[in-house]
């Protein structure tokens, strides 16, 4: 994937098409490939971002619905689609059906740890944070009982050391996407669905 | 074996089989209490675990003294001394024996030795019981697999065979066969019964295993170094020589024919005790002791060893017992009984298999084999007395009914095997779930193990089972 990076903060859209997600995907990428566009590309069910809800799949899966894919592109990239999008439809059939600008974007966080090493590790994580990311509403909660930690309880489990955190990541979207993939490294540390929030 | 059990028809000898069905609920009170409270309340059960089983055994034991004294000071007696006291002296005697046998070495999680790991664990659980087999193996193979992103599904597979199937061949491998051992199932009946069972069982659940680990390796973004050899290293040895003495205890009692030592003379029945099972019991403390004497200590410290487990099943079973006391007569009495229609209900090994089965997937599954083992009983309206001659070992009480042998294979695997679908199961899956998480694997909720593995894995195992064996 190319960079677009220039002296002013990066904006995003949101561009929604109307049909199946491969074939958006391999689109997309023939296009962007073809037109030799630096382009910055992410697919929202790649990625983890949220673009349908419980009732709109299962309305895709009998198939009421028309299944669409959500795409997250950089604003000039968004911007040519744009006037490409009857063309788009013309050649392919495929339909533009949104193209919205990305105000902000949050993920929900939130982790279980019964060490205080992977306490540490977590909270270490989420205290630096890259540099346009921010955690927010974040609650952490320590509670060691050394009572319980006996050894090994077979009918009474509780653990000698349990921490819990909830919390938001915000900040630009791209930059909560490499972070989302780079939680993969965190087990304990579970990210929701990136939700964005469009103009 | 002794036997207070008056014979099919014969009910009215004693009066606890005719106690009106609610007389059980403290039972069931205590087994909810077991199978609730770790889920929902954790940090209080732990710290009053012990008074919660002593208020259902007094809620039982009170109006039962007040209402028969000399019957409920019999039963009470008979139970402890004949379940309870062996029962807890075996596991004591296992773990304390387990716990000194240290695995170590660089072991390497890749399917291969993850495989071979479940499968050597599988079959060892028969000889030192799941809890001591979950206890030496998990976490050589939580440090084999730390370097993987994808450990729960091993996590869960130990589970699945180490702490519950793999228990299966022997009455050390689990409490509920050595519940049926004590009540007169011959030691080695278990090992020929269930055998096909269990391989079918292991066999499919490795499979699955297998493929799944294989699958989940291939995709970790980076593996170890190739080239070094796992190396495993084994100590604390000498303790097999007492594992083979538990054993050998075991099965003599089971053979010996010594007098029988009355305990207490009071209510329908004398209670007596043969001294073989005094033998047997003396011979585990031995054992138990020599291991304690001659292990290193820090073998014990690395297998995280501590007396918690056997100060659980202590007070617990201290109060499944008492409480279990009107539910295991009601049962035995049959048709004469308040649970004549569960008794007419279940019937032939599919249903039984299924039954014990689902009891024991949410109960715990050494009173429910207790149960159903009764229940069967009650059904053939036969006593404790001629199980060894219904099994087809010699006796002068009964000959082989292959009716009852079918249904206690169907409960015996019910209750071991599908102590595996939920945590609160088979008393290791917890432990082996909190050392997991203790080494930083996010494990399933309740309901994700059940819905998202053992559901998925298990239950098709177990109808194949059910269509081999029990059909």
């Amino acid at each position: 994937m190319a960079t677009n990076r220039g002296a002013k903060e990066p904006a995003f859209n949101e561009v929604v098409f109307q049909g199946k997600a491969k074939v958006v995907r391999a689109f997309i990428s023939g296009l962007v490939l073809g037109s030799g566009r630096n382009a910055l590309v992410y697919y929202s069910y790649l990625d983890g971002v949220h673009h349908e809800g419980k009732a709109e799949k299962l309305a895709e899966l009998v198939g009421v619905r028309e299944s669409d894919c959500h795409v997250i592109v950089d604003a000039d990239t968004a911007a040519w689609l744009r006037g490409l999008s009857r063309t788009i439809t013309a050649e392919t059939g495929l339909v533009v059906t949104a193209n919205r600008r990305i105000r902000g974007a949050s993920m929900a966080i939130r982790f279980e740890a019964f060490g205080p090493r992977y306490d540490d590790e977590i909270t270490g994580v989420l205290g630096a944070l890259p540099a346009g990311l921010k955690l927010v509403g974040f609650e952490h909660e320590v509670r060691v009982d050394p009572k319980a930690g006996r050894g090994l309880a077979v009918y009474s489990p509780a653990h000698a050391f349990e921490a819990s955190g909830r919390g938001a990541v915000t900040g630009r979207v791209d930059l909560l996407i490499a972070f989302k993939r780079d939680l993969a490294r965190y087990p304990l540390l579970v990210a929701a669905d990136i939700e964005l929030k469009l103009a | 074996m002794p036997t207070i059990i008056p014979p099919h028809g014969a009910t009215a000898a004693d009066p606890v089989g005719l106690l009106p069905l609610w007389s059980a609920a403290p039972f069931a009170c205590t087994l909810l209490s077991i199978a609730l409270f770790p889920l929902l309340a954790p940090h209080f059960w732990h710290r009053h675990f012990a008074k919660v089983a002593a208020f259902w055994a007094l809620c039982f034991a009170v109006p039962f003294l007040i209402w028969n004294p000399a019957e409920a000071t019999r039963g009470i007696v008979h139970i402890l001394v004949i379940d309870y006291v062996p029962f807890l002296i075996l596991l004591w005697g296992l773990y304390t024996i387990a716990g000194g046998i240290y695995i170590g070495g660089d072991l390497r999680g890749r399917p291969s030795v993850n495989v071979a790991m479940l499968l050597v664990g599988t079959f060892l659980a028969s000889l030192i019981g799941t809890t001591g087999a979950a206890m030496v193996l998990v976490r050589p193979l939580l440090r084999a697999n730390a370097w993987r992103r994808s450990q729960v599904h091993v996590v869960v597979f130990f589970i699945f065979l180490i702490a519950n199937i793999g228990g299966s061949l022997t009455p050390l491998g689990d409490p509920p066969l050595f519940l049926g051992f004590l009540h007169g199932v011959p030691f080695f009946w278990v090992t020929k019964a269930l055998l096909p069972h269990m391989l079918t069982a292991t066999l499919l659940v490795l499979a699955i295993f297998a493929v799944v680990d294989t699958v989940l390796y291939r995709r970790e973004p980076a593996k170890p170094a190739e080239g070094g050899r796992s190396r495993i290293r084994i100590e604390g040895l000498h303790n097999i020589l007492f594992l083979l003495g538990v054993m050998g205890a075991v099965i003599v009692s089971g053979a010996l024919k010594l007098p029988e030592v009355t305990v207490l003379r009071l209510g329908s029945h004398p209670v007596t005790v043969p001294l073989q099972n005094w033998l047997k019991d003396a011979i585990i403390l031995l054992m138990g002791f020599l291991s304690l004497r001659t292990t290193k200590r820090a073998l014990r410290e690395q297998n995280g060893f501590s007396w918690a487990p056997i100060q659980e099943v202590a007070y617990l079973f201290a109060g499944i017992f008492i409480t279990i006391i009107p539910a295991l007569a009601i049962l035995k009495a049959g048709s004469d009984g308040a649970l004549a229609g569960l008794v007419g209900a279940v019937h032939g090994p599919a249903r039984y298999f299924w039954a014990s089965g689902t009891l024991s997937a949410f109960l715990d599954n050494a009173p429910t084999y207790l149960t159903f083992f009764n229940a069967a009983l009650g059904d053939l309206g036969v006593t404790e007395a001629m199980v060894p001659g219904l099994l087809g070992h010699a006796s002068q009480l009964a000959v082989l009914n292959p009716e009852f042998v079918h249904d206690l294979q169907a409960i015996s695997a019910g209750a071991v095997f599908m102590g595996a679908m939920t945590y609160i199961g088979n008393a290791p899956n917890f432990m082996v779930k909190s050392i997991a998480e203790e080494a930083g694997i996010r494990m399933p909720s309740f309901f994700g193990y059940l819905f998202k593995w053992s559901a998925p894995v298990l239950l098709p195992v177990f109808v194949v089972v059910t269509l081999l064996y029990f059909a």
